[in-house]
């Protein structure tokens, strides 16, 4: 039996599960001279030009803003100021500018094959962009087919020497190791791949809104904090289809949507960054109270315990919410006083979350305790508070019955202690 | 005060015992040893010695002249002799010698990478030298993922990790595939059936990478003793392979016993319980403490020899210890074990066949099996646990009342000289293969002209380029979709659509039990059938057939159901045909299957009476497979009558369904037999037996091969069975005519001719 015949029969068996029959393109065959002719064409509609190197070849495709447009809530030329702030303050902060320019940054963004980080799946669209004069520039390099890989990073890493600065949305999981993976496919053809550095706004992002928000996502982002919408955009999923369509035949109209996608993309990073800088610097911008203790605890993990009171202190004059987010406030304010040795203070916000605010939590509990252990010696006092966080621990709901045990355990081996010492 | 018996005192008593069937002593043998060979570095040599191993046995030293050759080689290793060395040697020679130089692993489970890995680090240890080896699975914390994959100097993982989490990102293990020396492939007798072919195909594409990244390893296999070990190799890895199968470990004299239990009912033929029977005689080696181990086929099986055991000698200050052994144990509790039984503490163990594979806990002075091991290789395994080094090994082999027990205690001679089986797979499996040319293509482009380890691409590649998979482009086949295709292929599952049976028992802890095929759950999952997991009972609530799903409570009832499928089988097309006598004619070919589940039957335990039934509705499912079946003439069935001719048909394919997967050594479920009166192509009455995998994984072909000879065995079992009218244990069932189908056998083989 022919093996066309036998891979009829089994079609079915072949199919793979979920898999929902599209409407598709059907294949067409194509000369190399047709193919040629309309990459011509689809170059010419795009307004991009083709790029070759050893007899593959690229679209590339350049566009200038003037800085003085307006895109959002930000002229993007409020660029210059936002890298101004950083350089005097928050200067340890993962998204410090400090010692750099404007022009240094690089705005980064891919658009893949596919979302799996596996050896099969390609970039084929690499988009950046970058202050130079007056203009905000983006640079788009398209692989028109999965054969011009080399043409594709060459180019791009010819033009693109340093990528220390690289500014990008998930970049660290995403798209950088997809670009090491791609080039590891044509290393000994293209420049080598420069070191890497990056401000990853989405890391950012989810610090600061992952609380409230049902997600994350660029465009979330775009509606709720910077004044955006897009209207007509592609949706990022469907990049990957539009583009085997275009494989199939190739039209510049099945891609156009996903060249707009991606710069504006790039557009919505830079003003993005200038966002967070302003909410991490507490200026130009009024930070909601969440934002605000999003950023001090963000600050409080980073060592950055000071900055990290200064925004607790301004946060606890304002915010006239409800108790619990006052208490939280006033708990990591004990915490970072007791960072800075600063027992005293420390112990004066514990108490009045415990008591003024009657919030009291185990981990409060626990630090007056341990304050009261350690520091004062005054061994009943400390168990009263050792005890009080034994019984908020046994009222709690468990959710984490290793993390309940281990707390338990401790705060047990803790009051054992306590009793040993105070006799 | 009692005093104990020694093992030779027991023996002496056990050998009046009625119901021994057959006692067969096989001599011990005596080590033969080498000494180290000169090449081998002294850091090596030094740390063996160290641990005890002043030479090698004759089989290592041969593994190592081979490997070290750069030649491939399949060497088969009983139980407990040395076989780690066989691989660890050349491979811990090579990284020594150049520590660029790296080894991949695969077991075919994670508990046996651990093993390896804690006793590969004992040796480094040993030796004091800076070398990497580690496990890879899905249990890796991710923060040590990336040394493994830069720093390994041996990964030690499992086919599945190699299928999903390597291959797919090759480019994150360059410097393990640039520098790979050596493919470790132990158990290598694990991989047969479908899950052999699929990884089959995953060494096709293990190979590939290595040529891209332009290494070129040699492959050393070992297998526990099979009928094929060279042959099952070369399929595996698609090389040419050393065979070496001559056994340096030294061996104790041994004692085979065969024990079948009394009959209790004479008409039925039913026999004294094998649970029961075993009791008994562990009993009599644990309390004059002799080791023991005890194997028994499920896990309640386990528990309750076990809660039996464990109530010996109570109030004795230094009572017996019992332990269980099961699936699923850590490394550290398998330590534990093993120390026990060194020192004494630990007296018995009973165990499931998770021990079989390859699990060293070291060896006793008694195993005794519940029930036949299902066949000749594993039991062999399994015996291989008794022969400790100071004295006489004894093993018991207590037969169930299955067909097949009775057939294998009855025929010593079958075991005892016939080859263990022939481990089989099919890698050129359509399905299978169309399955990892995806997975290949998806990590490398195939060139035009290019061949998938010489298979033919082409065709193929265009086949999924069709369906929108591959898209080609200056000359190469690109992956060219947004699915990542190893996560949708499931290298140990029938079929690629399973259904997934959930528990919902704890409404708080709904959990997956496990999956079946599609074909099989027809008839196992629909509504209201009681199915069997682990000895307990599960009614099936709900089975969502669209989205896979069958959802499953615990129950507690003394009936369970049996399905009735109605089958349609369809020959496609017949490649092979014979005619062995005027009655019979045999073919292998092409056959669609179609089934439709109807009606089923719920049945009580004890009586077998009918006690309710219901209706299915499902549709009717297809599969194309390969099938063997024999069809009869219509002289052959006028000379029996209708009737009787129909009984005996079905008689026989009831020995069948428990002989045939004796001889292919396949799982039974991955075949199934089905008789028909008038097959549809030919009009005859046929017995058809076939792959229950789309596209056949070469059971039935082999079967086809085979048949006279198989159909000889078949009348064997028939007539050594002591019933008198057909019993359970030999036709299935106790209303069939045992003459009717011993006459039709006999005709069929041409011993004599039929006469009425």
């Amino acid at each position: 039996m022919s093996l066309k015949k036998q891979l009829d029969r089994y079609k079915k068996h072949l199919k793979q599960p979920g898999h929902v029959e599209k409407e598709t393109t059907p294949r067409v065959s194509l000369t190399d001279i047709q193919l040629e002719k309309s990459m011509k064409e689809a170059a010419g509609q795009l307004g991009a030009s083709i790029l070759t190197h050893e007899q593959e070849a690229i679209l590339v495709k350049e566009q200038r803003v003037s800085l003085q447009e307006k895109y959002g809530r930000y002229p993007l030329a409020d660029i210059h100021e936002a890298v101004a702030m950083w350089q005097n303050d928050l200067v340890e902060h993962p998204l410090s500018a400090a010692g750099r320019k404007a022009s240094d940054l690089l705005f980064f963004d891919t658009e893949t094959t596919g979302l799996q980080s596996g050896a099969g799946h390609m970039i084929f669209l690499l988009g950046c962009g970058w202050i130079q004069g007056e203009d905000f520039v983006v640079k788009q390099y398209f692989l028109p087919g999965p054969g011009h890989e080399t043409a594709f990073y060459y180019h791009f890493l010819k033009d693109v020497t340093d990528l220390t600065n690289l500014v990008t949305f998930n970049g660290k999981s995403f798209d950088w190791p997809r670009v090491k993976t791609r080039v590891q496919f044509v290393r000994e053809r293209v420049p080598m791949l420069p070191a890497f550095g990056h401000y990853d706004l989405l890391h950012a992002s989810r610090r600061l809104w992952k609380e409230d928000w049902e997600n994350v996502r660029l465009q979330t982002i775009e509606e709720k904090v910077l004044e955006l919408g897009r209207a007509g955009d592609v949706p990022g999923h469907m990049a990957p289809f539009l583009y085997f369509q275009f494989l199939k035949s190739p039209k510049a109209s099945l891609i156009e949507g996903i060249f707009k996608h991606n710069y504006d993309d790039i557009k919505t990073l830079l003003v993005l960054y200038i966002h967070l800088t302003h909410l991490l610097h507490g200026k130009n911008v009024q930070r909601t109270p969440k934002e605000s203790y999003a950023i001090a605890h963000w600050f409080a993990s980073l060592g950055m315990t000071r900055e990290a009171i200064i925004v607790l202190r301004a946060l606890t004059d304002t915010d006239t919410n409800h108790d619990k987010s006052r208490a939280g406030a006033y708990q990591l304010l004990g915490e970072c006083y007791k960072k800075l040795g600063e027992n005293d203070l420390a112990l004066q916000y514990y108490h009045y979350v415990v008591g003024e605010l009657d919030y009291p939590s185990v981990n409060s509990c626990i630090e007056i305790a341990k304050i009261l252990e350690h520091q004062k010696q005054d061994y009943e006092q400390a168990m009263y508070y050792g005890e009080k966080a034994l019984e908020i621990l046994d009222k709690k709901k468990i959710i984490n019955k290793g993390k309940y045990h281990k707390m338990r355990a401790e705060v047990l081996h803790r009051l054992a202690r306590l009793q040993h010492k105070s006799k | 005060m009692k005093v104990r018996k020694t093992m030779a005192d027991i023996l002496s008593v056990l050998k009046q015992d009625e119901n021994i069937a057959y006692w067969k002593t096989i001599p011990g043998q005596a080590a033969r040893s080498v000494a180290f060979p000169e090449t081998m570095d002294h850091r090596l040599v030094n740390a063996l010695t160290r641990r005890g191993i002043p030479s090698l046995y004759t089989h290592q030293a041969q593994a190592f002249h081979i490997a070290e050759q750069q030649k491939d080689l399949v060497a088969v290793t009983p139980t407990a002799s040395g076989k780690t060395l066989c691989y660890n040697l050349p491979v811990l020679q090579t990284v020594l010698k150049d520590s660029s130089k790296r080894a991949l692993y695969l077991f075919p489970t994670k508990a046996l990478a651990q093993d390896q890995k804690s006793e590969m680090n004992d040796i480094i240890d040993e030796m004091g030298v800076s070398l990497n080896s580690y496990t890879y699975d899905g249990d890796t914390p991710g923060n040590i993922r990336q040394k493994i994959r830069q720093a390994g100097h041996i990964v030690i993982t499992n086919p599945d990790m190699l299928h999903s989490a390597i291959l797919p990102h090759h480019t994150k293990w360059v410097s393990l595939f640039e520098n790979l020396k050596y493919i470790v492939i132990d158990e290598l007798h694990t991989y047969r059936g479908v899950f052999g072919s699929h990884v089959a195909n995953v060494i096709r594409r293990l190979k590939r990478i290595c040529q891209y990244y332009g290494s070129n390893p040699t492959f050393i296999c070992t297998s526990a003793t099979i009928a094929n070990p060279k042959e099952h190799a070369e399929r595996l890895t698609g090389r040419k392979m050393t065979l070496i199968d001559d056994n340096g470990a030294p061996s104790v004299k041994k004692h085979f016993i065969f024990y079948n239990p009394p009959v209790v009912n004479q008409q039925m033929n039913i026999r004294r319980s094998a649970s029961l029977e075993v009791r008994t005689l562990a009993k009599e080696f644990l309390e004059n403490e002799i080791q023991t181990i005890v194997f028994a086929r499920s896990r309640t099986r386990v528990e309750i020899l076990l809660s039996y055991l464990q109530t010996l000698n109570k109030g004795r200050k230094d009572r017996a210890t019992i332990r269980a052994y099961r699936g699923g144990y850590l490394p550290s509790e398998r330590r534990e074990i093993e120390k026990g039984l060194r020192s004494g503490d630990i007296q018995g163990v009973v165990s499931t066949n998770a021990l079989e594979l390859g699990v060293d806990i070291g060896q006793l002075q008694v195993c005794i099996m519940t029930g036949y091991p299902g066949s000749v290789s594993s039991t062999w395994q399994q015996a291989g646990r008794a022969g400790r080094r100071e004295d006489e090994a004894v093993i018991l082999l207590v037969a169930t009342s299955s067909p097949l027990d009775q057939y294998i205690i009855q025929h010593p001679d079958y075991f005892f000289d016939r080859n263990p089986e022939e481990a089989r797979i099919n890698p050129d499996n359509l399905i299978i293969l169309v399955d990892h040319i995806k997975c290949a293509a998806y990590e490398l482009p195939f060139k035009e002209e290019a061949t998938f380890d010489g298979i033919e691409v082409e065709e193929i590649c265009r086949f999924l380029s069709d369906e929108d998979v591959l898209h080609l482009q200056a000359g190469k086949w690109f992956w060219m979709n947004d699915g990542f295709p190893a996560t949708n292929i499931s290298l140990r599952s029938a079929t690629q659509d399973n259904v997934v049976i959930i528990d919902q028992t704890q409404v708080a802890n709904v959990k997956v039990l496990g999956e079946m095929d599609r074909f099989s759950a027809m008839t196992l999952l629909h509504e209201e059938a009681i199915y069997m997991h682990q000895g307990e009972q599960y009614q099936v609530e709900t089975l969502d057939w669209e989205e896979k799903k069958a959802f499953v409570r615990q129950v507690d009832v003394n009936y369970y159901t049996d399905a009735n499928l109605a089958v349609q089988l369809d020959v496609l097309e017949a490649d092979k045909s014979a005619v062995d006598s005027e009655m019979m004619e045999r073919a292998y070919g092409d056959v669609s299957v179609r089934a439709k589940a109807t009606l089923f039957k719920k049945i009580r335990f004890e009586t077998h009476d009918n006690v309710g039934w219901g209706p299915i509705h499902l549709p009717e499912e297809e599969m194309h497979t390969s099938a063997a079946w024999m069809s009869f003439s219509e002289s052959f069935v006028n000379q029996l009558g209708a009737t009787k001719f129909e009984e005996a048909l079905l008689g026989i394919s009831q020995i069948l369904r428990h002989a045939a997967p004796l001889f292919v050594m396949c799982d039974p479920v991955d075949l199934a037999v089905v008789p028909m009166i008038k097959a549809p192509h030919n009009e005859k009455p046929t017995i058809f037996l076939y792959d229950k995998y789309p596209g056949g994984i070469g059971l039935s072909e082999k079967l086809y091969e085979r048949m006279p000879f198989l159909l000889k065995e078949v009348l064997k079992m028939v007539e050594r069975c002591q019933c008198e009218s057909g019993c359970p244990s030999c036709i299935g069932t106790d209303s069939g005519d045992k003459k009717g189908i011993q006459k039709l056998l006999r005709a069929l083989i041409g011993e004599n001719t039929y006469v009425s």
